[in-house]
């Protein structure tokens, strides 16, 4: 029995997202927590900072509520090597930002923002690092625990190898993403009293993204297939349990296709070759690999591995 | 490239993936200068312990097929391998396979020798 599928097949309560809101509030309920506690050293519209908080957690738990109304018999939306980096990351980042901005108004005649300050900054961009390397450890593990769990073999096997992005990729990253990012940069720069540290590190954000490129790991062991982005947020990422394989083909990507789509079930950093899994739910997932065929055949040879091992018992019984 | 164990087999799972790079090395499945898997992904799929992993690209390095540099991993050794290493690694793996079956190093001598 697939024991995490049936669980996302559920009708009732989905407990995983619920844990990951609750999660969530409780990184960034102690920096709100320091407001009401340091009120008293704080400049007067110190209050800005509270209302930004409640304003993005809501937002934040509102899509996450939306993700539980609209749940679907897919994995995919809740992969845990998805999920916890970024709720994680999130309320990570937002912990710094809060807790940031009240340490450096501490005693301050006027409020200051977080971007406005170098030592804000850092202290944010530290933040960032550390919630998103934190939730990427922790959705890894999860996820590998989750899908050795199903296989629970002695016998093991793992094919393993790494992609990197190539030209295509970067064109059509740095435009997706490029975008927003000079919107924001515009809007730092425009708006009063103008945030040129904040607008420069952005800008250096982007390039830095753009010039490393993305890698992404793939990992197909008798437990499943795991395929893991190397980028900041970690995503794309996805995974599926062996038992969750339907089929699996070679096909030809383009990573514009898949940047434009935002679908986590895409990992198309190059232009050639590319592993299409298709899962029994019937949705497809796709990783760009130079090695296409020979994952297939690896695949294949996984599957029947797996149907020769549950048929055995039936048939001796 | 391909790692296959069996954590119930008599073989140490060390050796186990040791002969998984050696075969791969000598069919040419993985070229000189490759780079392998970190020790910490391996053991993580293949749910080892990551000291048993290093243990097993220390040894091939003391083989000569391999170079631990630090930062940058396990890397095949470029150039064609010394044939005596690729020897010796061949016949860990046989003595391996041997020791697995119930079969001593005199029954498999003998049996060496027969073929001749």
């Amino acid at each position: 029995m697939n024991t995490a599928l049936s669980v996302h097949r559920g009708r009732t309560v989905n407990w995983p997202l619920i844990g990951l809101i609750a999660a969530h509030l409780a990184v960034i309920l102690p920096a709100v927590l320091l407001i009401p506690i340091f009120a008293a050293r704080l400049p007067a519209d110190a209050v800005k900072v509270e209302s930004y908080s409640i304003v993005t957690d809501i937002v934040f738990v509102g899509i996450f509520l939306l993700r539980i109304a609209l749940r679907s018999d897919d994995r995919a939306g809740y992969a845990l090597e998805t999920v916890l980096p970024l709720t994680l990351g999130y309320a990570g980042t937002g912990f710094f930002v809060i807790a940031g901005t009240v340490l450096i108004n501490l005693d301050a005649r006027n409020y200051q923002m977080i971007f406005e300050s170098p030592a804000g900054l850092a202290f944010t961009v530290f933040g960032l690092f550390l919630s998103f390397g934190v939730g990427r450890y922790l959705g890894s593990a999860a996820s590998i625990r989750r899908l050795r769990r199903e296989a629970a073999s002695s016998q093991r096997i793992a094919w393993l190898t790494e992609v990197n992005a190539d030209r295509s990729w970067r064109l059509a990253f740095g435009m997706v993403v490029g975008i927003p990012y000079a919107i924001l940069i515009a809007l730092f720069v425009v708006l009063p009293p103008g945030f040129p540290a904040a607008a420069a590190l952005l800008a250096a954000t982007w390039a830095g993204l753009v010039v490393a490129g993305q890698r992404a790991s793939v990992f197909i062991t008798d437990a499943g297939i795991r395929v893991s982005g190397r980028l900041l947020l970690g995503a794309p990422s996805w995974s599926l349990a062996l038992a969750q394989v339907a089929s699996a083909q070679v096909i030809t990507a383009q990573p514009r296709t898949a940047q434009l789509s935002w679908n986590p079930g895409l990992c198309i950093i190059r232009s050639g070759p590319a592993l299409e899994v298709t899962s029994t739910t019937g949705r497809s997932y796709v990783v760009s690999l130079p090695e296409a065929q020979e994952a297939v055949s690896v695949l294949d040879r996984l599957m029947e591995h797996r149907k020769q091992l549950h048929d055995v018992p039936r048939t001796t019984r | 490239m391909l790692f296959e164990i069996d954590t119930r087999s008599s073989v140490p799972i060390y050796n186990q993936i040791a002969a998984c790079v050696r075969r791969a090395i000598v069919a040419g499945a993985i070229q000189p200068g490759a780079k392998l898997p970190p020790s910490r992904d391996l053991a993580r799929e293949l749910d080892v312990n990551m000291h048993t992993v290093q243990r097993a690209y220390g040894r091939l390095r003391d083989e000569g097929l391999l170079e631990l540099r630090q930062g940058r991993g396990a890397i095949v050794v470029p150039g064609d391998v010394v044939p005596s290493a690729r020897l010796n690694g061949l016949l860990r793996d046989l003595l391996a396979e041997a020791a697995e079956q119930g079969i001593t190093t005199g029954e498999l001598t003998k049996l060496m020798e027969s073929m001749r």
